[in-house]
């Protein structure tokens, strides 16, 4: 390897991974919902990517290789630190105000929360690999390969997730507001 | 709502095969397959519209999303290469001693035709807590804690000690110990069982420093709780530009 090139990978790796800075904070965000930790989550990443620089095979690689230490980086922060809340929990604060759904709330930044919340409480694997699919597009492929998981798995949990994030936010409030309509029409007949 | 999968035309399409086709990860043949049992089967088309409107909520719900919280100093990964001009030229001489570790790497069998990483350039082994205690460094270290076991906080002291002692003979040898996270609770005044064995360590080797991480800091205070710290204990803008920048001056560094 000439110094020219050598010099250069150098320069690009820390310029190229600083540029993926903003996907990695977001993707971090979708995980935890916290900005604290993300932040907190994406700088210990960057510091073992730098660290680990030299396992970086493939220059093309690098944004699937960063990740994969985010995801490690979040995966043993949660297991260190068990989620204090439970399911109940969750779906009782899961917005919906009882009978909307996102599609139907006005505000967005309450169909934000609440697709949020729904989010944030699927199974840790369920979200990671439904926020690796759709929020940053990656192939089953790429996503079996970040998370070290066969295709197999990563679609069955995406597809598992999916349908979470479908009961929660489309089926549940639907029944809800028919449940709502049919009570209606009951108290209309009996006037 | 279906977990089963859909017997349609004796085919049997699976969820994860309809999520699949959402996702143009199928073969052809496949592909086909699901679009004619999509055919004569609403439920399967109202399926496919779910995903696809949960696709959309998803990227919509952190296309925008808050800010990373403000920190006095904001690491780059290039904070980690001298950016001045007047610093190109160590910037050259440390590549070129890369380069030398690189070509002799690649003329060794088996050696690394990857990147060569920092401390490969500057010919530093991979740092271990045995290496470490093994014997006298010769470049000062940087020990860094981020978590609230009192096991690592002890093995942080055991370590500390070692080194600074293996050291003493060396005037300049200087040793951090640097704490982000919940490692903070051990240099607060109020949390700390470890004062006594603290306060013992700096009397005996003024070399050796105790400091937080100005955002952890910044964190417990908005959180309401008390910020004091034990005597002598330093804050640094943050843990991560404080690696960086001990690790650009070519110290150990050590997470425990």
């Amino acid at each position: 390897m000439g110094i020219s090139t050598f010099l250069f990978r150098r320069l690009s790796f820390a310029g190229r991974l600083d540029e993926l800075r903003p996907r990695m904070y977001r993707l971090a965000f979708s995980w935890s919902k916290d900005a604290f930790l993300a932040d907190d989550l994406v700088q210990e990443a960057m510091i073992r990517a730098l660290q680990k620089q030299s396992q970086l095979r493939d220059d093309e690689l690098l944004d699937r290789w960063a990740i994969r230490i985010l995801a490690n980086i979040w995966l043993d922060h949660v297991r260190s630190r068990p989620r204090e809340e439970n399911i109940d929990d969750m779906l009782d604060t899961l917005c919906m105000d009882d009978t909307q759904s996102p599609d139907c709330i006005h505000c967005r930044d309450e169909m934000i929360e609440c697709v949020r919340r729904a989010i944030m409480s699927l199974p840790e694997m369920q979200r990671i690999v439904v926020t690796l699919v759709d929020l940053e597009e990656f192939s089953y492929k790429e996503t079996a390969t970040i998370l070290d998981l066969p295709v197999g798995t990563v679609m069955s949990r995406l597809s598992r997730g999916r349908q979470a994030l479908r009961e929660l936010l489309i089926e549940r409030p639907q029944l809800e507001t028919q449940e709502i309509a049919s009570s209606g029409r009951h108290l209309r007949r009996v006037i | 709502m279906s977990y089963l999968r859909h017997r349609l035309n004796s085919d049997q399409i699976s969820d994860e095969e309809v999520h699949a086709f959402v996702d143009d990860e199928l073969i052809i043949e496949d592909r086909q397959r699901v679009r004619s049992a999509v055919k004569q089967n609403p439920e399967l088309t109202q399926m496919i519209c779910d995903i696809d409107q949960i696709q959309d909520w998803v990227r919509e719900a952190y296309q925008s999303i808050p800010p990373p919280p403000k920190r006095l100093v904001r690491v780059r990964a290039l904070a980690l290469m001298p950016t001045a001009v007047a610093a190109v030229a160590l910037l050259i001489v440390g590549a070129m001693a890369g380069w030398v570790a690189s070509s002799l790497s690649h003329s060794a069998p088996g050696g690394d035709s990857g990147i060569v990483s920092m401390q490969q350039a500057s010919g530093a082994a991979q740092v271990t807590v045995s290496s470490l205690m093994a014997t006298a460094q010769h470049r000062n270290v940087l020990l860094r804690l981020g978590s609230d076991s009192p096991a690592k906080f002890r093995e942080t002291l055991r370590v500390a000690e070692r080194v600074l002692e293996n050291s003493s003979r060396d005037p300049g040898f200087q040793l951090e110990v640097l704490t982000n996270s919940d490692g903070l609770n051990f240099l607060r005044s109020g949390t700390t069982p470890y004062a006594l064995q603290i306060e013992a360590l700096m009397t005996k080797y003024p070399n050796v420093h105790f400091m937080v991480c100005g955002t952890s800091l910044e964190k417990l205070k908005e959180s309401g709780k008390s910020t004091n710290l034990l005597p002598h204990v330093t804050v640094t803008d943050s843990a991560v530009e404080q690696v960086a920048h001990r690790i650009r001056q070519g110290w150990t560094y050590l997470s425990i």
